[in-house]
């Protein structure tokens, strides 16, 4: 189980941010990314793919629902880690060409992988390995 | 009681108000310590280009306004 404090961003938000891998052709890549409970799945910027060497030619193009819009997003399975944890996992996340986004850790494949604890009344949060079913 | 995992977060700067600040609306290169910006620019693949170190930890930083995930 690791331990985290929320993170506390200008604008006096605070945000339960993890550092993770995105892992791809091109080599891993550091990203802060948010954990977003209320995501279905994950979603990143696609600058994130160009950079790995994703190749999003072979992604099952969609539509991702927010506020107000339904975006244009690049499905793909992808292989991430938490730094704090050993093994990789992999997860389907959407790709998606805008301003902002930098990446959410939705509910399908991280959330399966992973317990998460929020205590925010202490500003922190806790995760651990889901245990195999 | 905390773990041997939970000191090695307490070496991490968890406030990133000042250290982001300057920055929004780039991408910017944060130290794997989150103490300071490594590099900035427009893109993300500026960034990397100007970026050695292996363990930097890459994001846009987003205007300073609430976040709400989806439409429900």
């Amino acid at each position: 189980m690791v331990r985290y404090r929320y993170s506390l961003l200008h604008g006096g938000f605070k945000r339960p941010m993890v550092d993770i891998e995105l892992n791809g052709p091109s080599g891993p890549i550091g990203i802060g990314a948010l954990i977003d409970s209320g995501a279905d799945c994950s979603l990143l910027n696609i600058q994130f793919a160009k950079e790995a060497g994703i190749d999003l030619t072979k992604a099952r193009s969609g539509k991702m629902l927010g506020i107000g819009s339904e975006d244009d997003v690049y499905y793909m399975n992808v292989e991430i880690r938490l730094k704090d944890f050993p093994k990789p996992i992999t997860v389907r996340a959407g790709f998606i060409d805008s301003d902002n986004v930098v990446a959410l850790l939705g509910q399908a494949g991280f959330f399966d992988a992973y317990r998460i604890k929020f205590e925010k009344d202490h500003d922190t949060f806790e995760i651990s390995e889901a245990p195999k079913p | 009681m905390e773990t041997e995992v939970d000191m090695k977060k307490q070496e991490i700067n968890n406030d990133l108000q000042e250290v982001l600040a300057p920055y929004e609306k780039r991408w910017v290169a944060l130290s794997a310590d989150h103490k300071r910006v490594l590099a900035d620019g427009e893109t993300l693949a500026t960034v990397r280009g100007k970026t050695a170190q292996k363990d930097a930890i890459f994001l846009r930083v987003l205007p300073a306004t609430p976040y709400v995930p989806s439409a429900w």
